[in-house]
């Protein structure tokens, strides 16, 4: 499903933001990308949703080499990956439902499917009942969960998290994470960068950790050293 | 299709409620310089439709003195072929004239007695040679001083001057208020774009494409500058409409021939859009390609 090959990104000032990462997702996996900030989780994540490309290899999602997509495609690309960045991205003038709305027109849905599958995912991700709030008036976790649906609205095969619970009490994250693995088991490959240990710990899924731009461990469950 | 279009469309309408301010000020900027546009054309083809109904020759029309028979038109006619520059001399019968009104003015004129006298068109070479001709005329013992002769070559001069100056002097005019107005609606549609760059960021997050975020705002432009035309538009109507009542009243030069009426404001609303939509372009293009 996804693959990286020999990727390295350097960034304008000689910055080297990952090197030589290679690595492989399957489809319907659930992977944590563990990592303090700056070891290169979000430029991994950015390379997946062709914000960045790779200065040396490839990157490749359903046998496609991310780099040979035509910058006019970038956007229909994007329609099949769901993305939750780490700020959420919601647009603040727009009610919850709009938010969601929004993803689905931006990608060529009708009104009516709209009115049609809208409510259906906010029901699914227990926001229904906040769906006339502005974004301002929704509680962190709330907030979260409405990124999460907005990215999972046009049925992505790769869904990419970063962060989601970087601001939650851990309470919420634990409601996040759940809200993430129920979406893993109806099917969708699941990627979430976090450095929330707590959060990998409960959870014996693989995880891919990454230290300054490099993959050091590839493991299922927490490895011991950063459990340690 | 329709449902693409509502979607953008609704966008933009959004994208100017939440401008606000700015949007009013780009509307009533180009309100302005279509006023000044709009105004300038009127008087520009007002002046132009004068200049044709004076015709292109330069020429007199001469009164003849009530109960002269046709020998004494004839006599008139021939002392006039021979005056210097005289290119044609055509007898204007004055019940041809009277007809003519009758047909224009039914109301008016029913059961009224001709009051008009024979006249003599004489088409003359130059302007210069216009005075000479006229006094000769003048002498003539035939001539019927109290009806007196029609000179329009004046007339038609002074018109020329004012069409060179509406060419020159309006055309800086409408250009500078075009650049006012296209000014501040790229600077509308700029800020907009600075102050939603979060959002378009997002936008290009959830697969939006170019088109779907570059459209808002060329709408938006374009919606702006077309309201400005028609607040423009209904302006220029009011105005030429009082002009038209005080020409009426006070026998003025005739220059305006009616308003513009809805041609004239759905003209300038189609003017105000292509030019909104031009300066949203230009400023799209500058400031959305550098957001990822």
């Amino acid at each position: 499903m996804v693959e990286f090959e020999d990727v390295s990104v350097e960034y304008p000032g000689g910055v080297l933001a990952l090197s030589e990462v290679n690595l492989t997702i399957q489809r319907g996996e659930f992977v944590f990308l563990l990592g303090q900030t700056g070891s290169g989780k979000s430029t991994l994540l950015k390379l997946l949703i062709r914000e960045l490309k790779p200065t040396r290899g490839r990157v490749m999602i359903q046998g496609r080499d991310l780099s040979t997509i035509p910058e006019k495609s970038v956007p229909f690309f994007r329609r099949k990956i769901g993305f939750v960045p780490q700020d959420i991205g919601l647009l603040p003038n727009k009610k919850v439902w709009e938010n969601l709305a929004y993803a689905m027109r931006a990608a060529g849905h009708s009104r009516y499917e709209v009115r049609k599958r809208v409510p259906e995912f906010l029901e699914r991700l227990n926001l229904l009942h906040r769906s006339s709030a502005f974004p301002r008036a929704l509680s962190g976790g709330e907030q979260q969960r409405v990124a999460i649906a907005r990215a999972l609205i046009n049925n992505p095969v790769l869904l990419l998290a970063d962060e989601p619970t970087g601001h939650l009490d851990p309470e919420t994250s634990r409601g996040i994470l759940a809200v993430l693995e129920d979406i893993n088991t109806r099917g969708t490959t699941v990627l979430m960068a976090t450095h929330d240990l707590p959060i990998v710990q409960q959870s014996a899924k693989r995880v891919i950790r990454l230290e300054r731009g490099t993959v050091v461990s590839d493991t299922i469950g927490l490895p011991e050293e950063a459990d340690a | 299709m329709l449902d693409r279009l509502e979607f953008v469309l609704a966008e933009a309408l959004e994208a100017i409620r939440r401008n606000g301010w700015m949007a009013f000020a780009a509307i009533n900027t180009t309100a302005i310089a279509l006023l000044v546009f709009g105004g300038l054309a009127y008087a520009y083809v007002g002046i132009q439709n004068r200049l044709a109904e004076l015709g292109t020759q330069f020429t007199l029309i001469v009164s003849i003195k009530d109960g002269v028979g046709m020998d004494g038109i004839h006599e008139m006619a021939q002392y006039a072929r021979k005056l210097p520059g005289v290119k044609r001399v055509v007898h204007l019968p004055k019940e041809e004239h009277w007809k003519k009104v009758l047909q224009k003015y039914p109301d008016i004129s029913r059961g009224a007695k001709n009051p008009f006298p024979e006249q003599l068109l004489i088409e003359i070479a130059s302007m210069e040679q216009v005075d000479a001709v006229r006094a000769a005329m003048e002498r003539h013992p035939l001539y019927w001083p109290e009806k007196g002769i029609q000179d329009a070559n004046r007339e038609r001069f002074l018109l020329r001057k004012l069409t060179d100056f509406v060419h020159f002097a309006g055309a800086l005019l409408v250009l500078f208020t075009f650049l006012t107005a296209g000014t501040l609606i790229y600077n509308t549609v700029h800020l907009a774009v600075m102050a939603r760059r979060q959002e378009i960021h997002t936008m290009r997050l959830v697969g939006a494409s170019h088109a779907t975020i570059r459209w808002p705002f060329l709408l938006e432009g374009g919606i702006e500058g077309m309201l400005g035309g028609i607040l423009a538009g209904f302006a220029l109507w009011g105005i030429t409409a009082w002009l038209s009542r005080l020409v009426a009243t006070y026998s003025l030069l005739q220059i305006g021939g009616g308003t513009p009426g809805w041609t004239g404001v759905w003209s300038l609303a189609a003017l105000g859009a292509a030019l909104g939509m031009l300066a949203a372009g230009l400023s799209v293009r500058k400031y959305l390609g550098a957001i990822r």
